[in-house]
């Protein structure tokens, strides 16, 4: 049974529609990226998922149940939202404190006190949450999305506004959370390198569509043509590895850059080209199969649904 | 934790982020205070003073109520906290009533604030223990505190289920209507007599008024939804 599930959602707002069509499962224990474009409709999804918006069409799934009013099934999901979810006025532990009583967790003093050592806040516990950072009001919000050890946790953009060491706290604590606990991850995410980093699965949302739905590795052989990297020694030889690299029936594109020479292949080849180069004598620096990034595999699936492409 | 434990949970948490909030003690304070001796300084008889004490005991409660609930269920909206809380196992009706108690409890107290003042002023003027007539305790100690309640639960819920800009218009309303009413002399004219004598009938009226408030409230509830909360949330 999929832990999160999306059949057909169809959401309209005011006449115009915000989501058309969304469907998409998440296993257990998977972290599922939701990339796309600010306005995509993501933000919409995640508020369905969780029951604070109505489908116009379609149903969305949580343990196999629309969330709606059901207090059980909200008990079992952890949030970090937009917003922090955090009251200024009340101190750190006050917060955590607070939500932990909401969600009935048993050996409070115990888990604060852990949690708030973990994002490294114990020494500010009683500080009020208004006078912190943004990073740290972030760190703590993480802190009080999984208070009540939730068996699926709801991301949205867990780490906007981090400094790079909180950004990897985010990272290490998303890894540790599906890979020790088995819980499943939703994140809702801008960042791509974040999402390729510990993301297994990912969709891809414009304009309320969903534009491509795969693995992350499924997607970048899609959507990534295989290219190889030359760096080579000599400039004087530049031109007869270009000519080569355009005579070979497994090369279709060749761009230069200095010294460097970037082959678009049909297929693997890395060796191949190597070798070809070695046979005329050519001084190769370094060979590397170049792979693409996910923001290029991001931008190629939007610019391609937007006909750019 | 049943959910009276639950509603008790969300009141303290909102009385507690009320005091700690100089602004709105401040406002508190100054409707409670100041109203309360602006009130009792224009009076003059102890006739007008039980009046003075009918007017703002209500009022009071009802002015300060909702400059509380602005903070309590407005701003929690504008800064999209309540999404959160949307979130956790509480149900909708829960915050509600919770964020209604939290609102109520500073808000009478504020009000018995204005009482005590006007009390003590009076019984300066007076020379001796001015001690109000039996309708008068009766009103501040049952009536007010259920009127504040409804009024606080009404305005609640409006600021759950508009926007921004239809809440700003009705908080508008409100200053414009409660601000005047402040003022015993008014209050006495819109009775027809300045020195009209509050019987067990103006009481009884203001008992109607909370319970026909606490209706329409508890009907109004019916539309009240997580959607119509999210919708209303103010974009960035």
């Amino acid at each position: 049974m999929a832990m999160i599930e999306a059949q057909n959602v169809t959401k309209m707002l005011n006449g115009r529609t915000i989501l058309n069509g969304v469907s998409f499962e998440v296993e257990e224990g998977d972290i599922f990226g939701f990339v796309g474009p600010n306005g995509a409709g993501k933000t919409t999804t995640i508020r369905i998922i969780l029951g604070l918006l109505k489908p116009t069409s379609g149903r969305a799934l949580v343990f196999g149940k629309e969330l709606g009013d059901s207090d059980d099934l909200r008990r079992r999901i952890g949030v970090l939202l937009e917003n922090d979810g955090l009251y200024e006025r009340l101190s750190a532990y006050e917060n955590l404190n607070y939500y932990a009583q909401l969600y009935s967790v048993s050996d409070i003093k115990e888990k604060i006190k852990n949690l708030l050592e973990f994002i490294g806040l114990s020494d500010r516990q009683n500080d009020k949450v208004g006078t912190f950072s943004k990073g740290m009001k972030r760190r703590l919000a993480l802190a009080r999305s999984i208070i009540h050890d939730p068996y699926i946790l709801l991301y949205d953009a867990p780490s906007a506004g981090l400094d790079p060491e909180a950004q990897k706290l985010v990272r290490d604590l998303i890894l540790r959370l599906s890979g020790e606990k088995g819980r499943t991850i939703f994140l809702n995410s801008h960042h791509l390198d974040e999402v390729q980093r510990v993301c297994s699965r990912i969709a891809i949302l414009q304009k309320g569509e969903i534009r491509a739905y795969d693995t992350v590795k499924s997607l970048r052989r899609k959507f990534s043509k295989p290219a190889v990297e030359i760096t080579l020694t000599d400039n004087r030889e530049v031109k007869r590895a270009l000519d080569l690299l355009n005579s070979l029936d497994y090369v279709s594109e060749c761009e230069r850059d200095g010294l460097r020479i970037t082959a678009i292949t049909k297929g693997e080849k890395t060796s191949m080209v190597l070798s070809a180069l070695m046979k005329i004598s050519i001084q190769v620096e370094e060979v590397k199969t170049v792979t693409k990034s996910m923001e290029e595999i991001y931008l190629n699936v939007v610019r391609q649904s937007e006909g750019i492409i | 934790m049943n959910s009276i434990n639950m509603v008790w949970l969300v009141a303290q948490k909102e009385i507690k982020s009320v005091l700690r909030n100089k602004g709105l003690l401040l406002t508190g304070s100054y409707v409670g205070g100041m109203f309360g001796v602006l009130n009792v300084l224009l009076s003059g008889s102890t006739l007008a003073i039980n009046n003075t004490l009918f007017s703002t005991a209500l009022l009071a409660g009802v002015f300060v109520g909702y400059s509380f609930s602005r903070f309590v269920f407005l701003r929690e909206k504008q800064e999209k906290i309540i999404e959160t809380m949307l979130c956790t196992p509480l149900s909708l009706k829960s915050i509600w009533l919770g964020k209604v108690l939290g609102v109520t409890v500073p808000a009478y107290f504020f009000s018995l604030l204005a009482v005590s003042l006007v009390t003590m002023i009076s019984s300066i003027m007076v020379h001796s223990l001015f001690l109000p007539s039996a309708v008068i305790l009766i009103h501040i100690v049952v009536v007010v505190p259920v009127f504040t309640t409804a009024a606080i639960s009404l305005m609640g819920f409006f600021q759950f289920v508009l926007g921004m800009r239809e809440n700003k218009i009705i908080g508008y309303l409100i200053v414009l209507v409660l601000v005047p009413f402040m003022y015993p002399s008014i209050f006495g004219l819109i009775l027809g007599d300045v020195n009209v004598v509050i019987s067990w009938f103006e009481v009884g009226i203001c008992s109607i008024f909370a319970v026909l408030i606490l209706a329409l409230t508890t009907y109004l509830s019916r539309y009240l939804s997580k959607e119509k909360i999210v919708t209303t949330i103010p974009s960035d």
